[in-house]
């Protein structure tokens, strides 16, 4: 089966940085998660348990998707795409209920949480149509209407449930994603004029203070305003609202240069710190490995994204592109969500930090998505191998010559010892520098044989 | 520019800037991330760690108990106890007139009270105010059976004072109330001072803080401190060293461990030299009218009673006073907050001629044998100051004048003395005019005038006149009829001047005496030993002779030495003559009547003063009287006594007889 053969060119190519930043990140979560377990008196380890075999899990899953080859995603995605849908569907008819908010499907033996899925869904969804369409001048309005009608019917449900911090997210994950294509100059020109109008109307209902209305519409609910308020001042309020800002930030500050050392921070340990295993990780981190601790894990981060970005820089198609691009951005967002929100720049709302926070969903799908970017990244050019292997004589054939009438100026060959079509032009194509090729070398001889 | 055709690649339309563009976003994303950080661990990371340190840790007070009061066979007059209020915080409490309706059934209280009560309370978020102060027992049983469906009420436990009878010795044990804001700023600034003084000696900031609050021990908002009596004088004995307790906490408040614990010291107890039977039964023989009854050891100069009457209930004040209930005592006519024992200013009448007699004996004025005649008055000048018999005493020795009380002797001894000899010896000798530094605050000095005096008070010379009423005891003369028994008992004891004193002994909780105090010498009068003997001749033949004039405190079995006194309020002629009952009642004179007993070798003073009741022999010498002989005999009790204390291992109370 071409999917599941395992050639030793697709390590060549594998994304180690990528797999090595999320294991460090992984790591980490577990450590801190162990920590964080022994708060309270009782030592409740079922978490760090529970959340280690997810690990596995997830790792397991990663590799089955690592084996399968991407470009069935192309097609397999929209039937996914459906069964998303009537998911969330399934979650705003039957979910559970709690704190106000349906997010959740009980499956029996777990519960589950369709938007976390949902969210790499709708980048793959985007990522298939847009590889189907010919985009060479760019985008117009015409190829903005289907994706956003694809980003648009999730959005509307998971907004339903309601959950804001999600429906921004994948608002968030999806700009990059039509920001890396050109633009159409008409519609350079609407954006600019709409997003314009946007800051001058805001600007106005906020001068005005009528913003009130809004409230009253009940287009902004009070609690949301509430929050935002909180972001600014916590000190207002701090029993209610402020007090998970002003414990994260008395966590995090506390936390100084070298952090307070491994299971000594108090302010998870005693409890004060609210949901320090989930949307809260980061603050008892930074609590017990400080300023330092935090930086390192941050760098862990930058490292991921920038191997993501490497990644969907050189892969073979723009469909891989996309998808690659989507997941990083997915990903960056969420770590600068959350850790916005902890450290008190953001006003709090409910997204985990990948890979540190505990919850199984979103380990196994956030793995699942670093799994399909180290897919796309080592099929760099299993395309094309077939391609070769089929017609060896491929990149030696002329191209057809294209008969317009006027003279062309002469399409510059790429050189004969370059055995790959790279899908940039020379000019801007990243050198290929592999420093763990002498790695390689072993498998290379095996492969020889 | 035309398409290159790349067969089999799609063509990537991504315009090489983009990716760069993204990389750069996401770094200055990241570095926003990190400056935040560094400015929350790196800048601010001392204060954060230190509001997360105080969010941990939690410092509970615990209050020292108070030390007892005991009188000198150890029976406690003062205890502690447990009083219990009922709080309400208004924010939880929805339907208030069902709460109160409840409330009122359950502790008998009328509802119109408890609404006005509650409605003058203010609405708090996290704080629960009193409602009702002192719960009984069994409203209290009542309200913990019914706590589940009073939201918004709490008990809260205060420590209060409990008196073995809450009237008998108000005045001297004194009550409890809140600290001043007053009282506090002045501990604080003597709190600092000595802290400067200790960092000027070499101490580092920190150990003299230790040290100074060590020394000052200072109080805070909201403690209860002594008022008057001997808990407001004893205060730094009896109030105890507070201790703390720092804790570990977690977010629900629950313990999860101990960091440190001081524990408090309790007050030290105090043993009065008061005797509590006695006192018993000068406050039952007071009865209503107003006075004041002294019992003193002559030998030690130790207080045993220090009545004084009216009086008022201790229990008043356990958890704050009403208003209504302090404007009743404030107003009283008879002022029955005051201690009339140290506070009462009496010119003390004729039992100031002991004073006299042996000032001019020192002075060498007269000998115990001189003799004037009385006729009935002596004039001076243009005015006749009568003597109080007008038929006169005929001729008039020492003896006959302290036996008889007659002016005109002491006018003319007066007029030969001097008023500032008079009062110089009056001073050195009975340690009358100023505050001798009894335990009680309100102690007042009283006056001994002479010219001196009048020049500063009035600007004016001292007429020769105004010699004569000082001599009996009238005129400017003022005592407290604590310092008429004290120059009865300088005489008692022949001649020798201690500081009278309440405090006998300060003890730990353990039993063990801290301190004793002993009695502390001021003076002796230096003459002849035969002059002393001859005044207390004089004052024995005022009880036992037949023509003295307190022949009424006259025991049986002990022979008893006496003077009595009639003190004029007013030297109007025209209230002279009068029966006393057709007398204005501030206008009576004042009965005096002091004396000891056993006269050969004196154990016990006893002063009585009786305002406003007429004649010292009749009125005041039964009272001093009915107090010698319960001094010699322990079975007599107060008619009606204060309820007893159980005190399991100090069988031997004065209530248990």
């Amino acid at each position: 089966m071409k999917g599941l053969s395992l050639d030793h060119r697709l390590l060549e190519n594998f994304s180690w940085p990528l797999l090595f930043s999320m294991l460090i990140l992984c790591l980490c979560g577990l450590v801190n998660l162990y920590s964080v377990s022994l708060s309270y008196q009782f030592s409740d380890w079922s978490w760090f348990f529970r959340q280690s075999a997810f690990f596995g899990v997830a790792l397991v899953g990663m590799l089955v998707i690592i084996l399968i080859d991407y470009q069935y995603l192309k097609r397999l995605i929209w039937p996914i795409y459906l069964i998303g849908i009537i998911s969330l569907v399934a979650v705003l008819t039957m979910g559970t209920h709690i704190n106000g908010a349906t997010r959740w499907l009980d499956l029996g033996f777990m519960r589950f949480q369709p938007s976390e899925s949902v969210k790499v869904i709708v980048v793959v969804a985007l990522a298939a149509w847009f590889a189907k369409r010919d985009l060479s001048q760019g985008l117009g309005f015409k190829e903005l209407v289907v994706p956003l009608i694809i980003i648009a019917i999730p959005l509307g449900l998971i907004h339903k449930q309601p959950d804001l911090g999600t429906t921004l997210h994948i608002l968030a994950t999806c700009f990059p994603m039509f920001l890396i294509f050109r633009f159409r100059p008409h519609l350079i020109v609407s954006v600019l004029m709409i997003g314009l109008l946007t800051i001058g109307l805001a600007a106005s209902i906020f001068a005005s203070g009528s913003w009130q209305i809004l409230l009253d519409k009940g287009i902004i609910k009070p609690y949301q305003v509430e929050r935002i308020e909180t972001m600014f001042d916590p000190e207002k309020d701090p029993s209610r609202n402020g007090w998970q800002t002003l414990q994260s930030r008395n966590a995090v500050g506390g936390g100084q240069l070298f952090g307070r050392g491994f299971m000594q921070g108090p302010q998870h340990l005693n409890g004060f710190l609210p949901e320090a295993e989930t949307d809260f990780a980061f603050a008892a981190l930074a609590e017990e490995w400080g300023f330092v601790g935090s930086l390192v894990v941050l760098a862990m981060f930058l490292c991921l994204m920038t191997s993501g970005l490497l990644v969907a820089r050189r892969s073979k198609d723009r469909f891989g592109s996309m998808i690659v691009l989507g997941l990083t951005s997915l990903l960056f967002w969420q770590v600068v969500i959350n850790i916005g929100m902890v450290i008190g720049l953001l006003p709090v709302v409910g997204i985990p930090l990948p890979f540190i926070s505990y919850g199984g969903t979103s380990l196994v799908v956030t793995i699942a998505a670093v799994g399909l970017m180290l897919n796309v990244g080592m099929r760099r050019y299993m395309f094309q191998d077939e391609a070769v292997r089929e017609n060896p004589n491929v990149w030696r054939q002329e191209p057809e010559e294209e008969h317009q009438g006027l003279p062309t100026a002469p399409v510059r060959r790429l050189s004969e010892d370059t055995p790959f079509n790279p899908e940039l032009h020379p000019r801007h194509r990243l050198p290929h520098v592999r420093p763990w090729a002498k790695y390689l070398h072993r498998s290379r001889i095996r492969h020889l044989d | 520019m035309t398409k290159t055709p790349q067969p089999f690649s799609e063509n990537n339309e991504a315009p090489p800037g983009r990716y760069q563009f993204l990389f750069w976003g996401m770094v200055f994303f990241f570095l926003i991330l990190g400056t935040r950080l560094w400015y929350l661990q790196i800048i601010k990371g001392e204060e954060l760690r230190n509001k997360s340190e105080s969010n941990r840790t939690e410092v509970v007070d615990l209050p020292p108990v108070r030390g007892l009061v005991l009188d000198r066979d150890g029976t406690v007059l003062v205890d502690n106890r447990a009083s219990f209020d009922l709080c309400v915080q208004k924010s939880e409490i929805s339907d208030s007139e069902a709460l109160l309706e409840e409330l009122a059934a359950i502790t008998g209280r009328s509802y119109e009270d408890l609404h006005k009560k509650y409605t003058e309370l203010p609405r708090t978020r996290y704080v629960s105010l009193p409602l009702i102060n002192g719960l009984s027992r069994e409203e209290l049983v009542a309200i913990e059976s019914r706590r589940f469906r009073l939201d918004g009420v709490s008990i809260r436990v205060n420590s209060a004072r409990l008196a073995l009878s809450d009237v008998f010795a108000s005045h001297i044990i004194g009550y409890l109330g809140e600290i001043g804001a007053r009282q506090l700023e002045n501990e604080k600034k003597r709190l600092d001072e000595t802290v400067e003084k200790l960092i000027s000696d070499g101490l580092t900031v920190e150990e003299a803080r230790l040290e100074a609050d060590r020394e000052i021990n200072p109080h805070r908002s909201g403690d209860l401190v002594g008022q008057s009596g001997i808990e407001q004088s004893m205060e730094k004995l009896l109030q105890g060293h507070r201790g703390y307790n720092v804790r570990e906490v977690d977010s629900r408040g629950r313990v999860l461990r101990e960091i440190q614990t001081v524990n408090p010291e309790p007050g030290y107890n105090l043993r009065l030299t008061l005797d509590s039977r006695l006192q018993a039964l000068g406050q039952s023989l007071l009865g209503e009218r107003a006075g004041s009854i002294v019992v003193m050891d002559p030998r030690n100069f130790e207080i045993l009673t220090l009545a004084s009457s009216p009086t008022f209930s201790l229990n008043d004040f356990v958890g704050g006073i009403s208003g209504s209930r302090w404007k009743a005592l404030q107003e009283d006519p008879f002022h029955p907050m005051e201690n009339r024992a140290v506070a009462g200013q009496y010119p003390p009448g004729s039992t100031f001629k002991i004073v006299t007699a042996l000032a001019a004996l020192a002075e060498g004025v007269i000998t115990p044998e001189t003799t004037f005649h009385c006729g009935g008055g002596l004039r001076l000048g243009n005015h006749t100051f009568g003597c109080h018999n007008r038929r006169g005493h005929g001729a008039v020795n020492l003896k006959r004048s302290l036996m008889y009380s007659c002016d005109v002797y002491y006018y003319e001894v007066g007029r030969r003395l001097g008023v500032d000899r008079l009062a110089k010896r009056a001073r050195e000798f009975f340690g009358l005019g100023r505050r001798m530094g009894i335990d009680l605050l309100t102690e007042q000095p009283g006056l001994i005038p002479d010219t001196a005096w009048k020049l500063r008070r009035f600007e004016q010379k001292w007429a020769p006149g105004e010699t004569l009423p000082v001599s009996i005891g009238q005129g400017y003369v003022l005592c407290s009829p604590l310092q008429v028994a004290q120059f009865t008992a300088v005489l008692a004891n022949g001649g020798t001047l201690y500081r009278p004193h309440l405090v006998k002994e300060v003890v730990d909780v353990g039993g063990n005496v801290v301190k004793t105090f002993e009695p502390e010498f001021i003076s002796k009068i230096d003459i002849k030993p035969e002059y002393i003997t001859a005044v207390q001749k004089g004052l024995e033949a005022v009880v036992n002779e037949p023509g003295g004039t307190g022949r009424r405190g006259k025991l049986p079995d002990v022979l008893v030495s006496g003077k009595t006194g009639t003190s004029q309020v007013v030297s109007l002629k025209r209230f002279q003559g009068y029966a006393k009952s057709k007398l204005p009642y501030k206008y009576r004179d004042h009965a005096w009547f002091t004396s000891y007993a056993p006269s050969e070798n004196p154990e016990v003073v006893v002063t009585v003063l009786l305002e406003h009741t007429g004649g010292g022999g009749v009125n005041a010498a039964p009272i001093a009287r009915e107090m010698l002989a319960a001094y010699f005999d322990k079975r007599i009790v107060a008619a009606k006594l204060p309820p007893a204390q159980v005190q399991p291992d100090k069988p031997t109370g004065w209530s248990a007889q």
